[in-house]
């Protein structure tokens, strides 16, 4: 026993796990990476690299708020894939292997290139390069941000953009000619640029509104795509997105107007020169006289606009 | 449909790049909603302007069909607001339905006292029958009739139905004895699962009909949360009683309690809807459970069988909730708890190992103190799995360990040394006969394990409380102790320095003290002991270190950057068996992460 008025000091350790620890122990049960031979250890240094690529906050809170977002089961597949666990490799293709070849045939509308397309970059999944002795699967790059279906959607249009689209680029001459095809000359720059307030006030037009907004617009009046298209793209309803570019449009030439009057046009002159390109004109001009003598009417447009222009 | 100039098209075309092409996580996290409002913002920028990134992104599109289960709609500002203003609007709604009904109840209420008010009210009322039109006086008799009726009726005692066959589905009672052992009281099968619940302040309104409702579990000292159960306590010569409870959930309760000598039992049933419980009251029949039994049925996790007893009403306390009610599985309120203590193959507790449970709702973590123990409280009624490791040792895991209602469920898991890549798993051992607990499907569980109970006998007849949760005692362990040694106690010291500075442990929770030989002219002012790793702390840079408890030690001589530590320790500081810190008089604090084998200094 200790002396008499002598106070035994108790010495104990810290009991509780870090918020951070405990939330990463939940997430592993959850995540089922156990299944795939992935330790604990090991599944909080991949959320760490995780958190790291993407957080520019490293604070705890902020990771494990960051943690509890990510698709734990994909994510813990996809490594242990890249790992070359085979009952994750099983597992994989049971459930992606025919998704991809559809996913692929979606993209190239076609079945022959899907299927080539599916195979290409599979191969690229299970890692046939090799970087200081080691297989690179294109795996080790997935994150868990979004859905590992869709990342694999993603990846397989990225390569159809990138090999697919080039591959078309390149066109053979005599398969052209076969089938009729005549080669036009390089059209000729048009001699009158345009007016550069109205480039200027289009500019400053187009930067006043947000990236969605412009996006919305490239989608619609460049990329041509539908309403419905656009809607999915960005988690909204068709209808919004409707009422979007109505209010857009709209908008936009209200302000254009507006900013061309404040650099100096009337509003009679900005009107016009929004309405009508000078080189659309041009072009109009060159197409409806078509049948006459080609010489006289260029000869005359590029008179009228280098009077016009300006 | 809409339009837009050209040259605004060529210029919008014309916008320049904004940042590198994002990759394939990031435009899929995009597709999906996923990505937090800042980083769509930065990667719209890019598509705003970058086509080749569009066309992969709208290529990348799932169908429609799968974007419904693809996309995770993050609520926007805009949302956020909407949905703030919606709720609102919600319970605004709610509270004026709730605040209508009960005005109407009120004015019910006042149409009885009405009824039977003093003169001055019915001239009122007369006067006011004389200027209204014959037909509307008719109308408004038959109102006023109508609802003193009512009013009337809910004063009186309502008939009781007689008493039938029951047909719904009884669960078999839990009867607890004060012996400690719990029998099954068997009730006629039926087709609807039955339970009640009865609010607190519900139960305490009950006396209906010469019978008594309490709500109170039949077991006291409960070391876990009881809420809202009730139960009928059978009288002799008790007449039926119907009563209606409401519960957060609507149910209904009726209690019937019937006379009889073997069988005065009161049961509950629960039935969704007031209508139900109108018809099932008459078809509620209870039965003195002798005579037909029904099968063993398995009940959550958890394998019921019916008990072929009878006894006095005395005897015997009946629970209104049915195992099944329990709702072991999913949302039970009934929570039991589970302790548990680490150890290496030694005995020897281990402390900070962690240690994670899994089980019906969901996984809870902890780590093991300086005595090895942990501790789970307010579990749901169920089997767990429980695995855990440590730093140096192979994690283990443990299945099929059951926690029940009101109960202290106690494990003990052994850490083999190794990897913790490895894992070691564990089901329940065997039991000895008559005792012991057994899951389905599983093997028993241990002698060394009781104080548990859950399953079922070989008889299939019986079950057993072997020790009372009110003493909430440490109980044996269960299905925890892995090869030899189960059961064996793991050795737990308390450390102190004497006023001399000498090193003393307590194997009893310092009621006594033994001295410890460190060294022979070392005093020491500081210490700290972690699982069997004791570290001591003296003058001159005086440092030892036990790796067994205390039965050997080590001189330790820090040293770093060419200086070692000789100065006064005041403090010794470790977090695990490898990482600790060591204060000095003058302020110098030195860092280790490997045992002791290296040090930084600060």
């Amino acid at each position: 026993m200790p002396e008499p008025g002598v106070q035994p000091v108790e010495v104990e350790t810290k009991q509780v796990l870090s918020g951070l620890e405990s939330v990463m122990v939940e997430l592993y049960a959850k995540s089922g990476a156990d299944g795939f031979g992935i330790s604990p250890e090991q599944f909080a240094a991949l959320i760490e690299e995780v958190a790291a690529k993407s957080l520019t906050d490293a604070a705890p809170p902020a990771k494990i708020e960051f943690s509890k977002t990510l698709r734990l089961e994909d994510l813990v597949l996809a490594r242990a894939c890249a790992a070359g666990n085979e009952r994750a490799w099983e597992v994989f293709l049971i459930r992606y292997r025919e998704k991809l070849y559809e996913i692929a045939r979606q993209i190239t509308r076609e079945d022959s290139t899907g299927r080539e397309l599916a195979d290409s970059v599979y191969a690229d999944l299970f890692g046939t390069r090799m970087r200081e002795g080691n297989r690179v699967s294109r795996l080790a790059y997935y994150g868990g941000r979004g859905s590992l279906d869709g990342w694999l959607r993603t990846v397989l249009a990225q390569e159809f953009v990138n090999t697919y689209r080039k591959q078309r680029r390149t066109v053979s001459l005599d398969e052209e000619s076969e089938e009729g095809a005549q080669f036009a000359a390089t059209a000729s720059e048009p001699v009158v640029p345009p007016d550069p307030r109205l480039e200027s006030a289009i500019d400053e037009t187009l930067r006043s509104l947000e990236s969605e907004e412009r996006f919305i617009l490239a989608s619609y009046f460049l990329d041509g795509r539908t309403l419905a298209q656009i809607a999915r793209a960005l988690s909204l309803h068709e209808s919004t997105i409707s009422r979007k570019i109505e209010k857009l449009t709209k908008g936009l030439r209200k302000q254009i107007v507006k900013n061309l009057s404040r650099k100096g046009m009337s509003r009679r002159q900005a009107e016009e020169a929004l309405s009508a390109d000078v080189r659309d004109l041009a072009v109009d001009i060159r197409a409806s006289l078509a049948q006459d003598s080609v010489g006289s009417a260029f000869s005359e447009s590029r008179a009228k606009a280098s009077e016009g222009g300006g | 449909m809409y339009r837009m100039p050209k040259v605004v098209s060529r210029r919008l075309g014309a916008q320049p790049t904004a940042g590198p092409h994002p990759d394939p996580e990031v435009m899929a996290a995009f597709a999906e909603n996923a990505l937090p409002n800042g980083e769509r913002g930065q990667l719209l920028q890019h598509l705003e302007a970058c086509s080749d990134c569009r066309e992969i992104l709208y290529l990348a599109l799932p169908d429609v069909s799968q974007a419904q289960k693809v996309l995770v709609l993050q609520p926007r500002p805009f949302r956020r607001w909407a949905l703030g203003w919606g709720a609102l609007v919600a319970s605004i709604a709610i509270a004026s339905v709730f605040f209508t009904a009960s005005r109407l109840e009120q004015r019910k209420q006042r149409a009885f006292v009405v009824a039977t008010a003093p003169a001055a009210t019915k001239t009122e009322t007369r006067i006011a029958a004389e200027k209204s039109p014959p037909e509307l006086d008719q109308i408004q008799a038959a109102r006023d009739a109508s609802t003193t009726a009512v009013a009337l009726q809910k004063s009186e005692p309502k008939p009781q139905p007689q008493a039938k066959r029951m047909t719904g589905k009884m669960q078999p009672e839990l009867v607890f004895e004060e012996s400690g052992q719990v029998h099954v009281q068997s009730q006629e099968k039926s087709a609807d699962a039955m339970g009640a619940l009865v609010s607190k302040d519900d139960r305490q309104k009950q006396n209906v009909g010469g019978g008594e409702v309490n709500g109170s579990v039949a077991q006291t000292g409960s070391a876990g949360k009881v809420r809202g159960y009730a139960y009928a306590r059978s009288e002799p010569s008790q007449t039926k009683a119907d009563q209606q409870a409401v519960s957060g959930q609507q149910a209904s309760v009726q209690a019937n309690a019937v006379s009889g000598s073997d069988s005065e039992q009161a049961y509950v049933r629960n039935s969704p809807a007031k209508k139900e419980t109108t018809e099932t009251a008459q078809t509620l029949q209870p039965t003195n459970a002798l005579d037909d039994l029904p099968a063993a049925r398995e009940v959550g996790n958890l394998t019921v069988a019916p008990q072929k007893t009878s006894g006095s009403a005395q005897n015997r306390k009946t629970s209104g909730a049915a195992l099944s009610d329990l709702r072991l599985a999913h949302g039970s309120t009934l929570e039991g708890n589970l302790d548990g203590t680490i150890v290496d193959p030694s005995g020897t507790v281990i402390g900070k190992a962690k240690i994670m449970m899994v089980g019906p709702t969901g996984a809870k973590t902890a780590s093991s103190d300086v005595q090895g123990r942990f501790s789970f409280d307010l579990l749901a009624p169920g089997y767990y799995s429980i695995k855990a490791w440590a730093s140096g040792f192979k994690a283990t895991e443990i299945k099929q360990v059951a926690v029940l209602d009101n109960k202290t469920s106690t494990i003990q898991l052994r850490l083999d040394p190794g990897s913790a890549s490895e894992v070691v798993e564990v089901t329940a051992a065997a039991p000895s006969a008559n005792e012991g607990i057994s899951a389905p499907g599983a093997p028993p569980i241990s002698n060394a394990s009781t104080g548990l109970v859950a399953g079922r006998e070989q008889t299939g007849a019986q079950f057993s409380v072997h020790k009372d949760a009110a003493a909430n005692s440490q109980q044996k362990a269960i299905g925890g102790a892995i090869g030899a040694g189960s059961g064996a106690a793991a050795a737990s010291y308390t450390w102190t320095l004497s006023p001399q500075g000498a090193v003393q442990r307590s194997s009893d929770n310092a009621k006594t003290w033994q001295p410890v030989s460190v060294a022979t002219d070392a005093t020491f002012r500081a210490l700290s002991a972690i699982g069997s790793h004791v570290w001591a702390g003296g003058k001159a840079g005086a440092l030892y270190h036990s790796a067994d408890s205390g039965q050997t030690w080590t001189k330790v001589e820090p040293a770093a950057g060419g200086k070692k530590l000789d100065d006064d320790i005041v403090r010794v500081d470790f977090s695990d068996a490898l990482t600790g810190t060591v204060n000095t008089a003058k302020g110098e604090i030195w860092n280790t992460s490997d045992g002791g084998q290296t040090w930084q200094r600060k």
